[in-house]
């Protein structure tokens, strides 16, 4: 029978749809609640050990090892060496132990001797740029990394404007802070196979990296990623611990637990780069942003750093802006939601605020004025609405810290490209006889929602309940998917799923034609029945006419079942106590587009988690190095301090409706970006003191209180 | 290895304690002891559990005292309906220690005896008066609580003494109190600053003021100096002014990876101005 012209899939129009744009709880909810999910900690095996690290104790030097106390030790089954020679950071791995028990494990890292002649280090800015300071790379501490623009024509045009502002914005170093700290199981027992079960962002790109650690074919390694802990960027790599549990593994052909406790996490796991922005810019009398000089420092320690392009989102004149990485023997950055961005979104707010403040032109409009996308105009005017902006008394200047506190509203608005990565994902469908559906691709759920999304689509499709479609992933027996980093994945996975969802069901309708003597277009899938012509089938029966290997349907990446480029807008309300500097942060609201909001629930969960993210970073976290000694003083969360319950505002997470595009779009690091900025303008706002430097602590706040109360400026 | 014992009455305990010997720790939370000997990789030679002795487990009335035995939990404190009714700062403080966990473990004579500059009960049983039940196999004898820290960590307990119970006087009528602790966060924080005040009202006069602070020297203290300012004075102009500006002065604060000598200084004096502007009425921010 020649099969009839197939209409690719589209997204149905918002209000159709039963299950995709409402609330989903996600699948794996009741697994995570009740402790039954498995993540790779809880992973058990016959004949297991456990693995501990044993890390470089200074910033720098030349170290040797010596595995043989270790070794004598009873439970101890093997140790290696991972790293001789020089060292850059303080917690590079030198050395490796694995026991039967952990105890056992710690006890056998403790005993690894090492020899250590330390070499001069330089941890933080100061020391680095010291001159005669020890370089910490071959190409020297201070590395440009890009100028744009013209200076002499941004000097003109500062020259010429109705006010400038100039002033230096510094982020501290920030953790990722993952629930689940880094590492894997690694299953080797000899031979030429093993099962790797990863806390990773990347199920199928560990894979050959663990092959070549255990020297067996690439194809022979399996990949397990069923629950995840968080990766936020961090997670990326099989890395060095899990390189090292594949050592160990290998070195006594037995399972290896490696999963690294707080402490190590915190030295190890990589961060979001600290940086120092000097800006000068300049507004008009009617309100535009004439110009900008702006000069970045990144402090990624070993590693490069990373912040935004200027001016970040806004329209100015001219622009001139240099970036530079100043390289510290300290554990390197890495990717971290939204790379970059915040660092730029903190600077750029702060000096918008500033300029409006300067010019007296109010917060909402002067951002209106100088933001030539549309599309943040209707968020910041709603954002403002929702926050209490047009009634606050502090609009166009700031409040007059007379009382015992003040209340304070700031803004600021974020971007992000969120598209999908072309040809990176696959998704297969089957439908069996006895009526069960599965929907499968590899890829990993690091708590964002995909593995519901993959049934709820497939759900969709099939006119299904939600629970009708069982979804797998995290397992790199399952078909090919990209890492989940940059908020690629809604665009990359959405549409493989929407493909195979569909070839399932034009795959089923076709078939149900046939057996029941109908047209194809007369078979449809609603409500959990099936209709096709005169008869109306339950969804059992009609998967019983199917043969015995049921059916089954693969999907591909479909550029037009994805879109890019997000926007969003937030706001902070702050009530400061004048007499101790504590900021409370009262509300935050945050207006996002993404295209098709697959799970309104899940989308603004995200969002809740990404204010909660910039409230933790504009408050309270700060990575503190004890320059005369060299070492990490926050390697605990005691020490480093997140948000708590106690800290989290009224949140009001919106998802922009106004948003008409048709397919779903990733904006997972977009809601990270804008907060920590809003909450610096709300201070200011509230009580006039101008905060540049993260965390925001109450010893700031009442400097800066002290400072305005004899006339100054903090600087 | 570690030997633990689990004694089942206090003299029992009081024995292992004064073996020298054996050199065994008390305990009984642990929620302190445990996480820094394993930070420090320290391995006690032997313990005592104190956990199951029924003469440290209970809270009582004794005449006009509150009888508070040494190994009550905060979480038994908290829900207290003595202490809540008449050592209302102890059950808040009792509140915000630590977590819920902790606060299920960790008890008050432990606090008492670990002697943490930062102890958030440790202010509070200064500003109420507490005196010490101690003994020792050598018998037993009572302290005043004013007189139990003697400088960073260090008590005035002897080789093999125990806390066995906390006596509180009940506040005559008309008294006040108030507890108030600056963290870096609001919960499960430890503190920059940690305050408790008493006083009464009589007539426009202000008597019976005792101020008492931790987090801002080696050892929590009585805020003497602000106390005497306040002692038997009538609200007036610049009384908390002259009250925030004597706690400041009397104190030793550090800088530490927690907070700084001048925020605790500032905070300290922020927290004594504004009990006192709250407890002498508007009368007193009338003429602020």
């Amino acid at each position: 029978m020649a099969s009839p012209r197939r209409d690719g899939p589209v997204w149905k129009p918002r209000a159709e749809n039963q299950l995709l744009a409402h609330d989903l709880p996600r699948v794996d909810g009741p697994l995570k609640v009740s402790g039954r999910a498995r993540y790779s900690h809880d992973v058990r095996l016959p004949g297991m050990l456990y693995g501990r690290l044993v890390c470089c104790p200074v910033p720098c030097a030349e170290v040797a090892v010596d595995l043989a106390g270790a070794l004598k030790l009873p439970g101890v089954e093997a140790a290696v060496v991972v790293h001789e020679g020089t060292t850059r950071t303080v917690g590079q791995v030198v050395a490796a132990v694995a026991a039967r028990t952990v105890e056992e494990a710690e006890d056998g890292a403790r005993a690894v001797r090492l020899s250590i002649e330390e070499l001069p280090w330089a941890v933080d800015r100061e020391q680095a740029l010291a001159p005669q300071a020890p370089a910490v790379t071959r190409r020297g501490n201070r590395r440009e990394r890009g100028e744009d623009g013209d200076a002499e024509a941004v000097a003109r045009a500062l020259a010429e404007s109705h006010a400038v502002v100039e002033a230096t914005y510094s982020l501290p170093v920030q953790h990722h802070v993952c629930l689940e700290t880094h590492g894997c199981v690694c299953d080797y027992r000899g031979g030429d196979e093993a099962t790797i079960y990863a806390s990773t962002q990347a199920t199928f790109g560990i894979a050959r990296d663990a092959a070549r650690v255990l020297d067996i074919p690439a194809r022979n390694v399996r990949t397990i990623v069923h629950h995840m802990g968080g990766g936020f960027g961090s997670k990326f790599s099989l890395d060095i611990h899990g390189r090292v549990a594949c050592m160990l593994s290998k070195e006594c052909s037995r399972p290896v637990h490696l999963l690294v406790d707080r402490s190590t996490e915190f030295h190890t796991g990589g961060n979001r780069s600290g940086s120092r922005q000097h800006l000068r810019g300049g507004v008009s009398a009617e309100g535009e942003l004439t110009a900008l000089e702006a000069e970045a420092e990144m402090f990624g320690g070993v590693g490069g750093g990373a912040v935004a392009r200027m001016p970040y989102i806004y329209s100015v004149g001219r622009v001139h802006a240099r970036r530079a990485s100043v390289h510290t023997h300290t554990d390197s950055s890495r990717a971290m939601r939204a790379p970059g961005h915040p660092q730029a979104s903190f600077a750029m707010e702060s000096l918008v605020d500033e300029l409006a403040t300067a010019g007296g032109f109010d917060q909402v409009e002067f951002r209106k004025r100088n933001l030539a996308d549309p599309v943040y105009h209707r968020q910041l005017d709603r954002v403002a609405l929702e926050i209490g902006w047009p009634g606050h008394p502090h609009r166009s200047a700031p409040g007059d810290a007379e009382g015992i506190e003040a209340v304070g509203i700031g803004f600021g608005v974020s971007v992000w490209g969120g598209g999908g990565s072309a040809d990176a994902c696959e998704c297969e469908v089957r439908i069996e006889r006895d009526g069960g559906v599965t929907s499968s691709m590899g890829s990993q759920d690091l708590g964002t929602g995909v593995r519901t999304y993959l049934a709820a689509i497939v759900a969709e499709e099939l006119g299904l309940e939600l629970s009708a479609v069982e979804a797998r992933l995290g397992d790199n027996r399952l078909p090919k998917a990209n890492a989940s980093g940059g908020s690629v994945t809604t665009g990359s996975a959405a549409p493989a799923i929407k493909d195979a969802a569909h070839e399932a069901r034009v795959a089923f309708a076709e078939h149900l034609a046939e057996v029941l003597g109908v047209d194809t277009g007369s078979v449809t899938f609603d409500g959990g029945v099936v209709r096709a012509g005169k008869e109306t089938l339950s969804w059992s029966a009609a998967c019983e006419t199917l043969p015995d290997e049921g059916l089954r349907a693969r999907g591909v990446w479909r550029e037009h079942l994805q879109a890019s480029g997000v926007h969003g807008a937030q706001a902070a309300r702050v009530r400061v106590d004048l007499e101790t500097g504590r900021v409370r942060v009262e509300k935050m609201v945050c207006v996002q587009d993404q295209g098709l909001p697959l799970n309104r629930l899940a989308l603004r969960s995200q969002i809740n988690g990404g204010m909660i993210q910039a409230l933790s970073y504009a408050l309270l976290e700060e990575r503190l190095i004890d320059p005369d000694l060299g070492l990490l003083l926050s390697d605990n969360l005691e020490d480093y301090k997140i948000a708590g319950s106690l800290e989290i505002p009224e949140l009001v997470a919106i998802i922009d409706d106004d948003d008409e595009r048709a397919a779903p779009i990733g904006m997972a690091e977009a809601v990270v970006i804008p907060g920590a900025a809003a909450i610096a303008n709300a201070i200011h706002n509230a009580c006039g003191v101008r905060l540049r430097h993260l965390p925001l602590t109450p010893t700031k706040v009442l400097e800066g209180l002290a400072a305005r109360a004899r006339g100054e400026e903090v600087r | 290895m570690t030997r633990a014992f689990r004694p089942r009455s206090l003299d029992e305990a009081l024995a292992l304690l004064a073996d020298g010997e054996l050199a065994a720790r008390a305990i009984a939370g642990c929620t302190d002891v445990l996480a820094s000997d394993a930070a420090a990789g320290r391995v006690p030679p032997a313990v005592v559990d104190l956990s199951r002795l029924a003469e440290l487990r209970d809270i009582r009335t004794a005449g006009e005292e509150i009888d508070i035995g040494a190994a009550v939990t905060f979480a038994e404190l908290r829900a207290d309906r003595l202490v809540r009714r008449h050592l209302p700062a102890l059950a808040e403080a009792a509140a915000t220690i630590g977590a819920w966990q902790i606060q299920n473990r960790a008890t008050l004579g432990g606090n008492a005896a670990n002697a943490s500059p930062a102890g958030d009960s440790l202010p509070v049983l200064l500003a109420l008066g507490a005196r010490l039940d101690l003994a020792s196999a050598a018998g037993a004898r009572s302290l005043a609580y004013d007189d139990f820290h003697l400088d960073y960590r260090r008590t005035a307990l002897g080789p093999g003494e125990l806390i066995v119970r906390l006596r509180l006087p009940v506040p005559p009528p008309g008294s006040v109190q108030r507890f108030e602790k600056v963290g870096t966060r609001s919960a499960s924080a430890i503190s920059k600053v940690v305050v408790a005040f008493a006083a009464r009202r009589r007539g426009a006069c202000i008597e019976g003021v005792r101020l008492a602070a931790g987090s801002v020297g080696p050892v929590p203290r009585r805020l003497e100096a602000a106390e005497a300012v306040l002692e038997g004075a009538t609200p007036a102009t610049g009384l908390a002014e002259a009250a925030a500006a004597a706690a400041a002065a009397e104190v030793r604060p550090i800088d530490d990876v927690r907070s700084t000598a001048a925020y605790r200084r500032w905070v300290l004096g922020r927290l004594v101005r504004r009990w006192v502007l709250d407890l002498t009425g508007p009368d007193a921010l009338s003429t602020d």
